[in-house]
C-alpha cells in the first residue's frame, strides 16, 4: 500500500503563455518616446527646424528610397563595414587564439596590443589621414582598428576560459595536439569568440561613422554630415535611423549564428532551457500555486 | 597479450608545493587489475593522474610498458568529463582512430554495451550523472586499451545499474585481459573486482598496505571467502584516517 503512487490532491497546473504581456512590454517604451516627440511638437517646446515630425522623417525617408539616394549610401556604408569588419576579425583571431594558446606568442604581442587599446581610437585618425591621405585605405584600416581590438581580446579570453580538464581528456587519451586545438580548445573558446565578434562588429559600426563623418563623399555617415551642413535634420534622423535598423539587423544575425553554434551550451539563453526560465519566473511569481 | 605492465617508484608529486604523495610504489603485471582505496583527499586521483602522464613527478618515477604508444591508455576521471560541444556518439567516437565510419560504428557499440543506445544524439547536459558516467565509461572501452584507468567510475549510478557495469567490465578484461587500475570507496567493489587491493594512507600518502584478493573468477558476490576479506579491509582503512584534529 505505502509502494502504491497516490495523484490525488494535485490539481491540474496550468501553463500559461506569456507572449501578448511581454510583446506590451516590449512596445511600451518606444511607443511612449514617439508619443512624445508628437506630443513635444505640437506643444512647440521644440522647433520643427530643430526636431522634424515623425511624419515628415517618414517622407525624407520614401523620397530619398524612390532616388535610390539611401541604397546608395546604404551599401557603400555596408561595404565598407563589412570589408574592413573582416580585415580586422579575422586576424584578430587568429592572432587571439595563437596568443591564447602559446605564451610566447601572447609575450610578445599583447603588451603592444594593450598599449594600442589603451589609445581612443579615434586618436589615430589624424595619423592615419597623414598616412594614408583621405582615402579609402584610411577608412577601412580605421574601422579595422576598431574591430580588432574587442575580437582579439574576448578570444584570448575565450581560449584562456576553457576547462582544463577537458584538455585533460584528450592528453589522457593521446591525441595530437592538432586535434586538442581543433577539437577541444577552439570549440571551448568559441563563446569567447562569438562574444568578441558581436562587440567588433558594434565597434565596426562606430568606427564607419567616425570615418565617414571625417572624410566621405558617400555613405550614412556623409549622410548625416551633409544633412546638418544643409540644415536637413529630417535627412539626419532619415540616416540615423537607418543605422539603428542595420546595426540591430546585423547584430541579430550574429546572435542567430551564435545561439545555433552554442546550441549545446546549458545556459538559461539556451533555447530549449526555456521551460527553466519560465519556471524560474513563475516560482518568483508564484503565479503557478495550484490550489487542491 | 594486450596488457601493460606498470611500475611507480619511490613515486613523490607535490600539487602547489603541497606534497601529496611521497615514496610510492607498487608495480602492476599485465591483464592485473588493482584497486586503490584510500580515504577521500588521500591522494588517489592524484596517483590515477600520474600515471595517466597529466601530472609530473617531483622524485622517483612511472613507467608503463605495451600501453605508452597512442590510445593505448584510456581514463574515466571521477566526473564524466563529456565535451559539452560534442553529442554523445561523438564523445566517444573522437578518442578513436580509423576511419570516421568505423569510429561511428565502435562508438554505437560501446554505447549499447552500457545501455546509451538512445541517447546517441543527445547532448551532454540533456544526460543524467549516471549516464553521462556510463557514456564516459563507453569511451574508454571503446579504444580497447591495454591500461584502463578507473576513477569511482561507478559512484553515481544505482546498485543495479553498478553490479551491471561491473560486470560488464570483468567480462571485457576476461576477454581482452588488458590492465586495469580502479580508484574506488567501494569495498565490496574492490574485492568482486580486483587481483590486489592497495590501500593509500599517511600525509603525504604512501602505500600503507597491500592485500592480495585469491579469489577465484568468476566471482560470485556471495562468495564467503569474500566476505571473510571484507573485516581486515575495514580494519586496515580505519588506521589511515588519521584521529581528528580538536
Ligand atoms: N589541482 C590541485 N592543486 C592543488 N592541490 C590539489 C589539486 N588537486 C587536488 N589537490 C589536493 O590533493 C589532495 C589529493 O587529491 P585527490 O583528488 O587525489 O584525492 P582523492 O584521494 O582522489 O580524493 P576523493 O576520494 O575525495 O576523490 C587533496 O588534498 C587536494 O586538496
Ligand atoms: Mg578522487
Amino acid at each position: 500500500m505505502g509502494l502504491h503512487p497516490s495523484s490525488q490532491g494535485c490539481a491540474e497546473t496550468r501553463t500559461r503563455s506569456l507572449w501578448p504581456s511581454r510583446l506590451l512590454l516590449q512596445l511600451a517604451l518606444p511607443l511612449g518616446l514617439l508619443a512624445l516627440w508628437w506630443f513635444a511638437l505640437q506643444r512647440q517646446w521644440v522647433r520643427p527646424y530643430q526636431l522634424p515630425a515623425p511624419a515628415t522623417v517618414l517622407a525624407t525617408l520614401q523620397e530619398m528610397l524612390q532616388r535610390g539616394e539611401l541604397q546608395m549610401h546604404v551599401i557603400a556604408t555596408i561595404g565598407r563595414t563589412l570589408t574592413s569588419y573582416l580585415l580586422g576579425a579575422v586576424p584578430a583571431v587568429m592572432l587571439g587564439v595563437a596568443s591564447g594558446l602559446s605564451p610566447a606568442i601572447r609575450a610578445g604581442v599583447d603588451p603592444t596590443i594593450q598599449g594600442i587599446r589603451a589609445v581612443p581610437s579615434l586618436a589615430w585618425v589624424p595619423l592615419f589621414l597623414l598616412w594614408f591621405g583621405i582615402g579609402e585605405q584610411a577608412r577601412l584600416l580605421l574601422i579595422a582598428l576598431g574591430a580588432f581590438l574587442p575580437v582579439y581580446l574576448n578570444t584570448v579570453a575565450g581560449v584562456e576560459s576553457v576547462d582544463r580538464r577537458l584538455v585533460e581528456v584528450g592528453r589522457a587519451y593521446g591525441l595530437p595536439s592538432s586535434a586538442i586545438t581543433f577539437r577541444i580548445v577552439l570549440p571551448g573558446s568559441l563563446p569567447g569568440i562569438l562574444t568578441g565578434l558581436r562587440s567588433g562588429l558594434g565597434m565596426a559600426w562606430m568606427f564607419v561613422v567616425a570615418a565617414e563623418l571625417i572624410a566621405a563623399s558617400n555613405g550614412l555617415g556623409f549622410l548625416l554630415i551633409d544633412g546638418q551642413s544643409t540644415m536637413r535634420p529630417d535627412r539626419v534622423l532619415a540616416a540615423i535611423i537607418t543605422f539603428a535598423f542595420l546595426g540591430r539587423a546585423s547584430d541579430a544575425g550574429l546572435a542567430a549564428i551564435e545561439r545555433y553554434m552554442l546550441r549545446w551550451r546549458d545556459t538559461l539563453g539556451t533555447p530549449d532551457s526555456s521551460q527553466r526560465k519560465q519556471s524560474l519566473s513563475s516560482t518568483l511569481k508564484a503565479d503557478r500555486v495550484s490550489v487542491p | 597479450m594486450n596488457g601493460a605492465s606498470v611500475a611507480v617508484c619511490n613515486l613523490g608529486i607535490a600539487l602547489t608545493s603541497r606534497p601529496i604523495l611521497s615514496k610510492v610504489s607498487f608495480e602492476v603485471s599485465p591483464g592485473e587489475i588493482l584497486a586503490v582505496i584510500g580515504p577521500s583527499g588521500i591522494g588517489k586521483s592524484t596517483l590515477l593522474r600520474a600515471l595517466a602522464g597529466l601530472v609530473s613527478a617531483r622524485e622517483g618515477d612511472v613507467s608503463v610498458r605495451n600501453g605508452a604508444e597512442r590510445g593505448r591508455i584510456a581514463v574515466v576521471f571521477q566526473e564524466p568529463r563529456l565535451l559539452p560541444w560534442l553529442r554523445v556518439a561523438d564523445n566517444v567516437a573522437f578518442v578513436l582512430q580509423g576511419p570516421r565510419q568505423q569510429r561511428k560504428g565502435r562508438a554505437s557499440a560501446a554505447l549499447a554495451s552500457v545501455r546509451l543506445q538512445d541517447s546517441e544524439g543527445a547532448w551532454p547536459r540533456q544526460l543524467s550523472g549516471g549516464m553521462a558516467q556510463r557514456a564516459a565509461l563507453a569511451r574508454a572501452l571503446a579504444t580497447a586499451p591495454h591500461l584502463l584507468l578507473l576513477d569511482e567510475p561507478f559512484a553515481s549510478v544505482d546498485a543495479l545499474t553498478r553490479m551491471e557495469l561491473q560486470e560488464y567490465v570483468a567480462a571485457l578484461w576476461r576477454e581482452h585481459e588488458f590492465t586495469v587500475v580502479l580508484v574506488t570507496h567501494d569495498i565490496d567493489e574492490a574485492l568482486y573486482l580486483a587481483d590486489r587491493i592497495l590501500v593509500l594512507g599517511g600525509d603525504p600518502a604512501s602505500v600503507h598496505a597491500e592485500l592480495e584478493v585469491p579469489i577465484p573468477r568468476p566471482r560470485s558476490r556471495t562468495n564467503p571467502q569474500m566476505l571473510a576479506l571484507r573485516e581486515p579491509l575495514l580494519r586496515t582503512l580505519a588506521e589511515t584516517l588519521s584521529p581528528p584534529t580538536p
